[in-house]
């Protein structure tokens, strides 16, 4: 059964995984972004009152390390409250959602380059030897996987706003459905440069096109209006609208409480490294040292994770760092942005870029 | 990999008979959208790759969020019951004999294999003339048909004028939209005009102070 | 058992989704249920036209389903748009009630 996977299907690593590998990244995937979202909450907060002159967290722990694992704790043992005339399935798709879609997409994320244990790289293969490919799923339009999955991730703030059947959810809910719905326009248009220079949709292919120029230096714009549009895809200030605390309460998640509000949050922070992983992938290099260096054995595709972790790792701070300097946008103001200015560039990007490489190429 | 084509068609039909048979069409609009992300994962099994993308970025991430908008803004709760009359049996009639004509044909190996349709005994599938054996090789053109490249190609090669057509339907409907949902102005309600025009110098003294800064 | 033996009961699946969206047309009366069992019966038709293309080793049968998405895009569009005009108007959605243009 397993041997004819790959014959017919190029569906994916799938194919020539065996099941053992499948698993293995699967939970290794799900530990890493559950550990990841909570420590960047505390990364979070660390920030937060530094650029408050403030300590911050510092109890739990040495340095406050193991506040996270406290916080979880407090989470998982929180009354669950729920409001009464919810809609008690879709109450609890709402979390579920948030926090499964916000997982699979990064199924698709190469986070370094193939690797050949025991074996020499020959082109793309590996010749006797184990290929170890640093994705789960892999897809040739891996990119647009990536945006599709995330775009399925609306229904959770939609659901989460209307099953609560409370008012400043409702509108919470629909505000950041109409937010992201806009925004993903600007994030496809903004990465349509950087997917023309390297004539592919494959993540893979993308950041192997980067091995002598990064393309944030050849395409600096859509660069900007990739994060820009990457913040409101993420709910984050200065657009975080949905959950304008002195309008809202707090949005969509509102009656959400103990773990399933959790979820939400953990949703949210593994988006943010979503984002910030394509941000690298497309733009950055991705796993590609600053320097040169050799990676084609276990060594340099360890190597390439962490060079990978180092840019993301920096975007977030990037992230985080806007939070305490922006204050938040209006309403209205954030639509006709998103619509009006974002866009229109991203187009103005699209049309350059093309008929540079149409006029480089003829 | 066929395993998974039937796990995902069984979904989609199961969530089909969701979107016909639940009463509240908030959870129609729900199984719609299961159902689409099954179709999605067949195409993906049938390499097509960039349909699976569109599917799910166009028809669950954009079509079906705009039904559920809809669908709570106008008619939350509302609930409806069939009326079992003539239509109905007509409609389960051929819903059902539709369904298991087509179930016995496949089962027989009845099907159109470009000589026409004929009936073949199972286990002969695999025949290259009678049957309907994919190209398995890596070269062949099934594997570059899902590309995009390959797609889009022939999108602005051969279909070039539909395409064209499409888009212009799309920027009409787009403007129809926006022409139908308009709010017109009541000239009979002068309280509401009279805030309107009260508000209109608070803007334009907003608009002036950002410019200044 | 091959991919290629799918094929067939692809069709009846397609066959299936295709009438269950008919049925649902005819005993359904809220229009905006009624255009997702349109809805419904598009996707039914984009299966039929991507396994064909697979079984011919052509992409044109994806150029046609993605054709029909873009279509019913700018259907549903519309559809909505008038839906929420007949509501704002102020009348029950029934489909079966809005017959007065056939006076």
């Amino acid at each position: 059964m397993i041997a004819s996977f790959s014959d017919i299907f190029s569906v994916g690593r799938l194919g020539t995984d065996g099941i053992v590998v499948i698993l293995v990244k699967s939970v290794v995937i799900v530990l890493a972004l559950a550990t990841a979202a909570a420590y960047l909450t505390l990364a979070e907060r660390k920030i937060a009152a530094r650029v408050q002159l403030r300590i911050g967290p510092n109890r739990v722990g040495p340095m406050g390390l193991l506040q996270p694992a406290a916080d979880a704790v407090k989470l998982l043992f929180k009354e669950n409250a729920a409001p009464g005339g919810r809609d008690k399935l879709l109450y609890l798709a709402g979390p579920a959602i948030a926090g499964g879609a916000a997982i699979f997409a990064f199924a698709a994320i190469p986070v370094s380059g193939l690797t050949c244990v025991g074996g020499q790289t020959s082109g793309s293969g590996c010749a006797g030897g184990y290929a170890l490919h640093w994705d789960l799923i892999h897809v040739n339009v891996s990119l647009l996987f990536v945006l599709a999955v995330t775009s399925v991730g609306v229904y959770s703030l939609f659901l989460g706003g209307y099953a609560a059947n409370s008012k400043y959810s409702l509108l919470g809910g629909l505000r950041s459905s109409a937010q992201l719905i806009s925004y993903e326009m600007a994030v496809a248009f903004a990465l349509i440069g950087a997917v023309i220079l390297a004539g592919s949709l494959d993540l893979e292919k993308i950041v192997l096109m980067q091995h002598d120029v990064w393309f944030v230096v050849l395409q600096p714009m859509a660069f900007l209006l990739y994060f820009t549009a990457a913040l409101a895809e993420t709910n984050r200030l200065p657009f975080d609208l949905p959950e304008a605390e002195t309008e809202l309460v707090a949005g969509y998640h509102t009656e959400y409480s103990s773990m399933r509000f959790g979820f939400y949050f953990l949703g949210e922070y593994i988006n943010m490294v979503t984002v910030c992983s394509i941000a690298t992938l497309v733009f950055l290099g991705g796993w590609l040292p600053l320097l040169p260096f050799i990676h084609s054995d276990w060594l340099g595709g360890l190597v390439g994770v962490g060079w990978f972790l180092a840019k993301v790792g920096a975007l977030l701070f990037v992230m985080m760092w806007l939070r305490w300097t922006l204050p938040r946008f209006r309403y209205d103001r954030l639509m006709s942005f998103g619509w009006k200015v974002l866009l229109p560039l991203g187009l103005v990007n699209i049309v350059i870029t093309g008929a540079i490489v149409g006029l480089r190429a003829s | 990999m066929t395993g998974i084509i039937w796990v995902a068609g069984g979904l989609a039909a199961l969530s089909a008979l969701g979107v016909v048979f639940s009463p509240q069409p908030l959870y129609s609009a729900l199984s719609l959208v299961l159902s689409i992300g099954a179709l999605a994962v067949i195409f993906l099994v049938l390499n097509a790759q960039f349909l699976f993308v569109v599917q799910l970025i166009v028809y669950a991430g954009a079509v079906m969020v705009l039904f559920v908008f809809i669908i709570a803004l106008l008619s939350p709760d509302r609930e409806e019951r069939f009326r079992v009359d003539a239509r109905f049996a007509i409609g389960v009639t051929f819903a059902v004999g539709v369904t298991v004509a087509m179930l016995l044909a496949a089962r027989n190996g009845i099907t159109f294999n470009g000589n026409g349709f004929r009936a073949q005994q199972i286990g002969q599938a695999s025949d290259p003339y009678h049957g309907f054996a994919f190209d398995q090789s890596d070269n062949g053109l099934v594997n570059t048909a899902g590309n995009v490249q390959s797609v889009g190609g022939q999108l602005f090669t051969t279909f070039l004028l539909p395409f064209e057509i499409t888009s212009m339907l799309l920027l009409v409907s787009a403007i129809g939209a926006v022409y139908l949902t308009r709010r017109r102005r009541d000239p009979n309600a002068p309280v509401r005009r009279e805030r309107a025009l009260a508000r209109e110098p608070q803007l334009e003294e907003d608009r002036i102070e950002v410019e200044v800064r | 058992m091959t991919a290629s033996a799918n094929f067939p009961y692809l069709l009846a699946l397609a066959a299936f989704l295709f009438s269950v969206g008919a049925l649902g047309v005819l005993i359904r009366r809220n229009p905006i249920v009624v255009f997702m069992c349109i809805e419904l019966m598009l996707n039914a038709v984009n299966i039929v036209f991507v396994s064909y293309g697979r079984f011919l080793n052509s992409e044109e049968g994806q150029v046609f389903a993605f054709m029909v998405i873009v279509v019913a895009a700018a259907e549903v569009v519309v559809g909505l748009a008038l839906i929420t005009q007949v509501f704002r108007v102020g009348r029950e959605l029934d489909i079966d009630d809005l017959d007065e243009l056939n006076e």
